[in-house]
C-alpha cells in the first residue's frame, strides 16, 4: 500500500462519521418507502449518491411512475458531471482502464478532498490519494446503510447530531486554509450565501446552480 | 412499487449516474474542456464546498429552522476554526469542534 493511498485513507477517515450518519438516513428512508433490505443496499452499492436516493424514495412514496423516479435519480446527480470535469485536470496521466472503474466512486467528498490536496505544493500521487479517500467514504456509506436498515429510527439523537457535524466543520477548515485571492473568496461567499435559499426553492438543485452561477459570474467579472 | 420495479429504478438511475461520473474522465472532448476552463471549475469547486457547509449548518431537509440546534452547529464550527487558528491541526480542531457542539447540546437538554 503506497503512502499516498494511506494518506487518502487518513483524510477520508475525517468525513466517515458524516457519511455514516447520512447513509443511516438513507437506510431509514428506504425502510419507510418499503424497499427490501437487499434493494436498499444495492442502491447504495450502485448509486453511492444519498441525495438522489432520498429523492427516489420520496417520489416512490408519493406514487410517481418508474420513469420519473429514474429520471429524478439521474438529474439530481448532474453535479457529478462537473466534479468529474474538474478531476480531468487532476487525473490527466491516469489510464482510461483505471478511470473506468474508479469513476464510479466520484462523490462530493472524494472529489473535493482530492481537489484541495491538488492545490498544495506536495509531491503526492493524487489518484492513489483519491482511491484512499474513496475507500473510506464508500465503506462508510455501506456501513451507514446497513445500520439504517437494521436499527431504523432507533439511533440516539445526540449521536446523530454529532455525526452530521464532521463534514461541515472539515470543509470549513479546508476552505479557511486553502482559499486564495479575491476571486476564490468571492466563490466561497457566493456558495455560503446562496446555496441555502436556492436549495429551499429547488431541493437537490440549489448547490449545483449556485456553484455554476458563481463560476460564471466570477469569470464574467474577470473579463 | 414492487421489488422488480425498484430493481429497475435503481439500476436505471445507477447507469445514468455512472455515465455522468465517467463521461468527463473518459471522453476526450470533455477532458479538453476541463483543461481549458480550469479557473471556472476551481470557482465552482470552492462554491460547492462552501455550499455544503452552509447547507449542513442551516438546512434540515429543505427547511430553514434557525433553532437551537442550528446555533449549536455554528458554535461547533466557530470553536473548530478558532482552535485551528491557534493550533493548526485539522483532526484536533475537527474533533474538538464536533465534541463541544455535542456536549453543549447535551448540557442544554438535547
Amino acid at each position: 500500500m503506497s503512502d499516498d493511498l494511506k494518506k487518502g485513507i487518513k483524510v477520508g477517515l475525517s468525513v466517515c462519521p458524516t457519511f455514516i450518519a447520512i447513509f443511516i438516513g438513507v437506510g431509514i428512508a428506504a425502510e419507510v418507502a418499503g424497499l427490501s433490505p437487499i434493494i436498499t443496499l444495492l442502491s447504495t452499492v450502485t448509486m453511492f449518491a444519498a441525495p438522489a436516493q432520498f429523492a427516489m424514495f420520496d417520489m416512490a412514496e408519493r406514487g410517481d411512475v418508474l420513469l420519473q423516479v429514474i429520471s429524478v435519480g439521474v438529474l439530481v446527480n448532474l453535479r457529478f458531471f462537473v466534479m468529474s470535469l474538474t478531476l480531468t485536470n487532476i487525473f490527466h496521466d491516469v489510464s482510461r482502464t483505471r478511470l473506468i472503474y474508479w469513476a464510479q466512486f466520484v462523490s462530493a467528498s472524494s472529489y473535493l478532498l482530492t481537489f484541495f490536496q491538488s492545490r498544495r505544493n506536495e509531491s503526492v500521487d493524487l489518484f492513489d490519494f483519491y482511491r484512499g479517500v474513496t475507500f473510506m467514504t464508500y465503506t462508510a456509506a455501506l456501513v451507514g446503510t446497513v445500520i439504517g436498515v437494521a436499527i431504523g429510527v432507533g439511533l440516539p439523537a445526540l449521536l446523530a447530531f454529532g455525526a452530521t457535524l464532521f463534514l461541515p466543520i472539515y470543509f470549513s477548515l479546508l476552505l479557511v486554509g486553502d482559499t486564495r485571492g479575491r476571486y476564490e473568496v468571492s466563490a466561497v461567499i457566493i456558495g455560503l450565501l446562496f446555496t441555502p435559499p436556492l436549495e429551499m426553492a429547488l431541493p437537490g438543485w440549489g448547490m449545483f446552480i449556485t456553484a455554476i452561477g458563481a463560476g460564471l459570474v466570477i469569470e464574467a467579472v474577470k473579463r | 412499487m414492487t421489488d422488480l420495479e425498484w430493481l429497475i429504478a435503481v439500476c436505471g438511475a445507477a447507469a445514468g449516474t455512472y455515465i455522468l461520473r465517467a463521461a468527463p474522465l473518459l471522453w476526450q472532448p470533455l477532458r479538453e474542456f476541463g483543461r481549458r476552463y480550469i479557473d471556472f471549475l476551481t470557482y465552482v469547486s470552492l462554491a460547492i464546498a462552501a455550499g455544503i457547509v452552509s447547507k449542513a449548518l442551516l438546512l434540515q431537509g429543505d427547511r430553514l429552522p434557525l433553532d437551537a440546534e442550528t446555533y449549536l452547529k455554528f458554535a461547533g464550527v466557530l470553536i473548530a476554526l478558532g482552535l485551528y487558528r491557534w493550533i493548526p491541526n485539522v483532526p484536533l480542531a475537527l474533533f474538538t469542534g464536533a465534541g463541544c457542539a455535542v456536549v453543549l447540546r447535551w448540557w442544554f437538554g438535547g
